[in-house]
């Protein structure tokens, strides 16, 4: 029995709502699914199965919340408990009702508030990644394992962890104020965010295959329930442009390919087409942010591949928006790329030293703690792009030496062998 | 330059809670990657995970004389679990190596370089 993508989110959302208890609305949807291949199998699947499902995992709840409440606010009476259980609520979950079940896609879609809830401040931001995929999505702590390349017995802790916390502080979503998830939404789109690239603090973000599916749908949930919020829809461009290239990011032989060097025509066209929509919402909204500025940088670098000719002056003013707004020294380091490619390649190296050295004056380029000139000078990036200007330079001992100490810290093996192949051919001359 | 990455762990106590046979296998298996993953790059010299601390032996002669007992010099609820020795040029390699290291996720990871190795027969400061 497949329950469809959206189901299982507004299910959950609709059942937790009431108690903020998410761990008591999946267990109860995940007996009402069980129950519902046993019962279907005999009767038939009913004319509206998801509505069914909700009504039986919502009975069952009830029966928990009234015996709650029994246990909480009457004395134990055996003439009146004692054996009556079964009369006060006879086998509820398997009998959904006489009346037809209400369709959840006809009831409130609640899903807002139920992403607002896993990327509560309560939660630690690792872990609400991990929430949403469990709870908006339906996947088992092990196949979030598998996707996010954690352990399994990792995740399972977070996520009990989490959710005893949604329900010990409870972060209800019930009756919410639109302006309270306003507030929330940019938790809720790093949270996304998280789901789709891990951060590495001596190396560039790295993409999470194994959930891009689920980021990509969440991305576009978020700014489906937002419609009017540029950068729900730039963060959903921004991991749809991101993962159409997939494909192209290795050559048949494992190899890493950079973006310059991709063939466009193995890229997905589908997913680039939703990006671009997505991006054009942003603009409609009249409001660009972060993620809206990095799917903009994103759509020009791959128009510049497939066109042969990169408009790099707009790429530069894209990333001197996103340093004001976002500083990052991965952001840093790429407009240093960028002002490489429009004034030359010495440009670049004064650019990656003025990185290097204003940190080391104590007045960080980049601001934030995260960027000290010791952390500068230990970032991948850094070093792979002064391998590349120098060899443009012509500069070889320069080049030789920022090639080792890319290689040194780098620790994927295709990219680490990519690295090797280009300090090779610097070497020989090629 | 040698690295140390001394990796310590809660340990398993008989009738305590156990790691299911999947959850041993998976970490065996994501540290096996590790391995591989340091090996082919090349900075790869040594690991060892080690048996529980009850397994111990300690030995000493501070007191004067030879003293061998049975158990850890020190029993923690974190012991000593594992050693990876590379060999990479910097203590930024060594850091960037530790980052992934698929233990962390539920122990702690010390980088400490080698102060002297020895090395194919002989004592090689660093």
């Amino acid at each position: 029995m497949a329950l469809s993508q959206d189901s299982w989110g507004r299910i959950i959302a609709l059942i937790a709502s009431a108690d903020g208890d998410i761990a008591g609305a999946e267990d109860a949807l995940s007996s009402a699914l069980e129950t519902g291949v046993r019962v279907w199998r005999e009767q038939g699947v009913p004319a509206n199965p998801e509505g069914w499902l909700y009504r039986v995992a919502l009975n069952a709840r009830r029966d928990v919340w009234k015996s709650a409440a029994t246990r909480t606010s009457a004395v134990w009476d055996p003439e009146v408990h004692d054996g009556s259980s079964d009369s006060v609520h006879p086998g509820s979950a398997l009998h959904p009702g006489s009346a037809d079940p209400p369709d959840p896609g006809a009831l409130p879609d609640r899903r807002l508030e139920l992403l607002g809830a896993c990327a509560h401040p309560d939660i630690d931001p690792p872990a609400r990644p991990l929430l949403m995929l469990s709870a908006v999505m339906g996947m088992t702590g092990k196949q979030i394992a598998a996707g996010m390349a954690l352990p399994v017995a990792t995740v399972a802790a977070r996520l009990t962890r989490a959710k005893k916390r949604i329900a010990a502080v409870g972060i209800g979503f019930g009756l919410p104020d639109r302006s309270d998830l306003d507030v929330r939404l940019p938790d809720i789109q790093e949270a996304i965010y998280g789901a789709f690239a891990i951060d590495w603090v001596h190396a560039p973000a790295q993409p999470r295959d194994g959930t891009i599916g689920e980021t990509l749908y969440l991305s576009r949930l978020l700014a489906e329930l937002c419609p009017s919020d540029g950068e729900s829809h730039g963060l959903a461009a921004l991991v749809h442009l991101s993962a159409a290239r997939f494909p192209a990011r290795r050559s048949r032989e494992g190899l890493f390919v950079p973006l310059d060097d991709q063939d466009p025509g193995i890229w997905d066209a589908v997913l680039i087409a939703r990006g671009e929509d997505h991006l054009r919402s942003v603009q409609h909204s009249g409001e660009i942010g972060r993620f809206g500025l990095l799917a903009a940088i994103q759509i020009l670098h791959m128009s510049g591949v497939r066109r042969g000719s990169t408009d790099w002056p707009m790429l530069l003013r894209l990333h001197d928006d996103v340093e004001r707004m976002a500083p990052s020294l991965g952001g840093a380091v790429s407009r240093a790329a960028v002002i490489a490619e429009i004034d030359g390649p010495e440009a670049g190296l004064a650019q990656l030293d003025a990185l290097e050295g204003s940190s080391r004056r104590g007045r960080p380029p980049v601001e934030g703690p995260a960027v000290s000139p010791a952390r500068v000078d230990a970032f991948q990036p850094t070093w792979a792009l002064r391998a590349h200007l120098h060899t443009r330079t012509g500069h070889e001992q320069e080049a030789q030496r920022a090639y080792r100490r890319a290689i040194e810290l780098t620790t994927d093996p295709a990219e680490r062998a990519y690295l090797e192949n280009r300090s090779f051919e610097n070497r020989s001359g090629r | 330059m040698r690295y140390s990455l001394v990796f310590h762990a809660p340990e398993l106590h008989d009738g305590g809670p156990q790691p299911s046979p999947e959850v041993m296998e998976e970490m065996q298996r994501l540290m096996s990657d590790y391995a591989d993953a340091l090996y082919s790059a090349g900075v790869f010299i040594a690991a060892e995970m080690l048996e529980p601390q009850q397994k111990t032996t300690t030995v000493t002669r501070r007191g004067g004389s030879v003293v061998i007992e049975d158990g850890p010099f020190a029993a923690t609820k974190e012991a000593l679990a594992g050693v990876f020795v590379i060999d990479v040029e910097s203590r930024d390699a060594a850091l960037a190596w530790a980052e992934r290291f698929p233990g962390t996720n539920y122990g702690v990871l010390e980088v400490r370089a080698a102060a002297v190795s020895y090395i194919e027969g002989r004592w090689v400061p660093a």
